[in-house]
C-alpha cells in the first residue's frame, strides 16, 4: 500500500496543476475578449494572439490531464462489469492499469525528449516564436503524474470506477 | 509477417479487447496506435516517438481547440449561476399549461441550455435537477419525467455549441462554424419532435401527466422571459455572432464564457464554491476530451498506414451497393455501436474509416456530421450503457432503470424520424451554413 502522505501529496500536486490550468482558462477567456474588441477598435487582429492562445491551451490541457486522472475523468467503456464477477474484474483492472502506466509513461518520456530539442528543432509558435519547450515539459509532467496516480490505484487495489460525470464536492 | 491490412485488423481487435477490459478509451487508442505504427512503419521506433510526442502536443496546442474549454466553462457557469433555473421557469410559463406541459418545458429548457453548453450530460444534469422534482410534484409518471430529461439532454450535442461537432470538425478538417450552424435547424426541429412525442403519449395515456397547470397570463409570461434575459442574451450574442460573421466560433466561445462570468457576478453567484465547481468540471471535461483526442491522433496514422480505409472503400464499392444503402448501413452500424460505446470514442474510432468511404460517394461531410451527431445522441439514451440514463438515475435514484428506458423509446423514435427527415431533406442542415458561408 502506498503511504497516505504520498497519495495526499500526489493529489495535492494534481490540485496545483488544476489551479494553474484554471487560471490559464481565465486568461484565455480575457484574451479572446481583448482580441475581439481589439479587432473592432484597431480595425485589425492583434498580432500573435493566436500564439499565446495555443500555448495557454497546452498549459490548460497539461493541468487538466493530471487533474482528470485524480478525478477519474478518463472514460472507459463499461460493459464487462455487467457480465464478469469481482474476481475477473480485479484481474482486468490490474491489466488495464498496467497498460495505462506503460502508455502514459512512454508518452511522458517521448514528450520530454522531444521538448528538450526546443528551438533548434523548430518547436516554437509561428508568429511570436514562443518556445514550446516548457509546454512540452508541462504535458510530460502531467502524463507522469497520471502514471503515478494509476500506480497508486494499482497498488491500493482500488477498483476501476464507473465514470461519474457529476461528482460533487470535488476539490481542485 | 502479416500483411499491413491484417495488422490493421488485428489492431482493431486488440483495441476492442482493451476497451472491453475497461482500459480508458484514450489509453487504448494510444497503445494500439503506437504499437501499430511501430509494427508497420519502416523506421518503427523513431516514428512511434515522433508520433506520440508530436501528435499529443499538436492536439493540445491547436488554436481551434481552445473552443472546447471555453464553451464548457460557459455552460458550467450558467449551471452554477442559476441561469438555467430562470430558463426552465420561462419555458414553464409558456408551455406548462399544455398536455404534458412540464415535460415539454423540460425539453425547451434543455434546448435553451444546450445553446450554452456543448455537453449532453451537463444539459441533462442541470435541467434534470430543476425539472424532475417539479414533475414529481404534479404526479407525472416517472417514465415520462425521467425520459424527457434524458432525451432533452441529448440536444446538448446537436444545438451549438457542441463538443461533438468540434471533435468531428477537428477529425474531418471541416469548419467548426459551418457545423455549428448546421446543427441549429435540426436541433430546433428535433425539439419540436420531442414535444410532439410527449403530446402523443399524453393524449393516448393521460395518466402519464395528470396534473394540468393553469394558463399563465401574457404579462407574467413576458416577465418570466425577461428574468431569463441573461441566458437568452448570451445565446443570441454567441450563436448570432457566429451567424452574423461578427466573430469566429472560437471567439464566440471566449465572449460567451466572459458574458457567463459577468452574469454570474451580476446575479450574486460569484462565490468560491460555485466558481471552483464550474472550473473543476470544466477541467475534468477538458481532460476527458483531450485525452481521447490524443489517442485518436495517434491511432489515425496507424489506420492510414494499414491501408484499411482504402481497402474498405474498394470492397464496399465492389459490392455494387448504392450510396444511400451504404449510408444507411453506416448509420445502423453507428446506432449499434452507440448501444455500448461512448459517443466520443465512436467518433474517433469510426471517422478514419467512414470519411474516405463517404467522401468517395460524394456525400457532404457537414450534413453527415449532423446525422452522425444525432446517431450519437441515440446512443446516449440507448440501453445498456446510455450515459444520459445513468445521469438521470443519479438525479432520481428511486426510479428503476427499466422505467427510465421505457420512457425513452418515444424520444428515440423521434430521433429516428429526424434522421429520415435529414436524409430526405439535406437542406435542413445545410441551409444556414450555406447562407452564411456560401455552398
Amino acid at each position: 500500500m502506498p503511504g497516505k502522505s504520498f497519495t495526499r501529496w500526489l493529489f495535492r500536486i494534481g490540485d496545483l496543476f488544476a489551479f494553474a490550468a484554471g487560471l490559464a482558462v481565465v486568461i484565455l477567456v480575457l484574451m479572446t475578449v481583448v482580441a475581439v474588441v481589439g479587432r473592432y477598435v484597431f480595425g485589425q487582429p492583434i498580432f500573435g494572439i493566436e500564439d499565446v492562445s495555443r500555448v495557454l491551451l497546452a498549459f490548460v490541457v497539461a493541468g487538466s490531464i493530471a487533474y482528470g486522472a485524480k478525478r477519474g475523468a478518463h472514460v472507459h467503456v463499461d460493459v464487462i462489469s455487467m457480465q464478469a464477477g469481482p474476481r475477473v474484474l480485479r484481474v482486468t483492472d490490474i491489466i488495464a492499469r498496467l497498460i495505462g502506466i506503460a502508455v502514459v509513461s512512454f508518452t511522458a518520456y517521448s514528450l520530454f525528449t522531444k521538448g528538450l530539442c526546443g528551438k533548434a528543432c523548430g518547436y516554437f509558435t509561428p508568429n511570436l516564436s514562443i518556445p514550446y519547450m516548457p509546454f512540452y515539459f508541462a504535458l510530460a509532467l502531467s502524463m507522469a503524474l497520471f502514471g503515478l496516480i494509476l500506480l497508486v490505484d494499482l497498488i491500493s487495489g482500488k477498483p476501476v470506477e464507473e465514470h461519474t460525470p457529476d461528482e460533487e464536492g470535488e476539490l481542485f | 509477417m502479416p500483411s499491413d491490412i491484417m495488422t490493421g485488423i488485428i489492431g482493431f481487435v486488440v483495441l476492442l479487447v482493451l476497451l472491453a477490459i475497461r482500459v480508458p478509451v484514450g489509453t487504448a487508442m494510444l497503445a494500439v496506435g503506437a504499437g501499430g505504427i511501430w509494427f508497420l512503419h519502416p523506421r518503427g521506433e523513431v516514428a512511434v516517438f515522433a508520433t506520440l510526442a508530436g501528435e499529443t502536443f499538436s492536439v493540445s496546442s491547436l488554436y481551434s481547440m481552445t473552443i472546447l474549454p471555453l464553451f464548457v466553462l460557459m455552460g458550467n457557469l450558467s449551471g452554477v449561476s442559476g441561469m438555467s433555473r430562470d430558463l426552465y421557469s420561462a419555458a414553464h410559463a409558456w408551455f406548462g399549461h399544455l398536455k404534458g406541459g412540464l415535460a415539454s418545458s423540460t425539453i425547451v429548457g434543455c434546448a435553451g441550455f444546450s445553446a450554452l453548453s456543448g455537453s449532453s450530460l451537463a444539459s441533462a444534469v442541470t435541467m434534470g435537477r430543476v425539472a424532475i422534482p417539479e414533475m414529481k410534484r404534479f404526479h407525472y409518471s416517472d417514465s415520462l419525467s425521467t425520459g424527457s430529461v434524458a432525451a432533452g439532454g441529448t440536444l446538448g450535442i446537436l444545438i451549438p455549441p457542441s463538443a461533438g461537432f468540434v471533435i468531428y470538425a477537428i477529425l474531418t478538417e471541416e469548419s467548426i462554424g459551418r457545423l455549428f450552424l448546421a446543427g441549429v435547424l435540426p436541433g430546433l426541429i428535433l425539439m419540436g419532435l420531442f414535444i410532439a412525442a410527449i403530446m402523443i403519449q399524453v393524449s393516448r395515456h393521460p395518466e402519464l401527466a395528470p396534473g394540468v397547470l393553469p394558463k399563465v397570463s401574457l404579462p407574467e409570461r413576458l416577465r418570466a422571459l425577461a428574468r431569463a434575459r441573461w441566458i437568452i442574451g448570451i445565446v443570441v450574442i454567441t450563436v448570432g455572432g457566429i451567424y452574423g460573421g461578427v466573430f469566429s466560433a472560437v471567439e464566440a466561445a471566449g465572449i460567451g464564457a466572459f458574458l457567463a462570468f459577468v452574469a454570474t457576478l451580476m446575479r450574486g453567484a460569484f462565490r468560491w464554491p460555485e466558481i471552483k465547481k464550474a472550473m473543476g468540471d470544466t477541467l475534468a471535461s477538458t481532460a476527458t476530451t483531450f485525452y481521447i483526442l490524443m489517442g485518436a491522433f495517434v491511432f489515425t496514422p496507424f489506420v492510414a498506414l494499414s491501408g484499411i480505409p482504402g481497402a474498405l472503400t474498394e470492397w464496399v464499392v465492389g459490392l455494387g451497393a448504392g450510396p444511400y444503402t451504404v449510408l444507411i448501413i453506416c448509420l445502423l452500424a453507428l446506432v449499434v455501436l452507440g448501444t455500448f460505446m461512448e459517443g466520443f470514442a465512436i467518433l474517433v474510432l469510426t471517422l478514419p474509416l467512414l470519411q474516405p468511404l463517404l467522401e468517395g460517394y460524394g456525400f457532404n461531410m457537414i450534413w453527415f456530421g449532423v446525422l452522425m451527431v444525432i446517431v450519437l445522441e441515440m446512443g446516449l439514451i440507448s440501453p445498456p450503457v446510455g450515459i444520459n440514463v445513468f445521469v438521470v438515475k443519479g438525479i432520481a435514484p428511486d426510479v428503476p432503470m427499466n422505467t427510465i428506458f421505457r420512457g425513452i423509446w418515444p424520444f428515440w423514435f423521434a430521433m429516428g424520424a429526424m434522421i429520415i427527415l435529414l436524409i430526405l431533406f439535406p437542406s435542413i442542415a445545410l441551409l444556414l451554413p450555406n447562407s452564411m458561408f456560401g455552398p
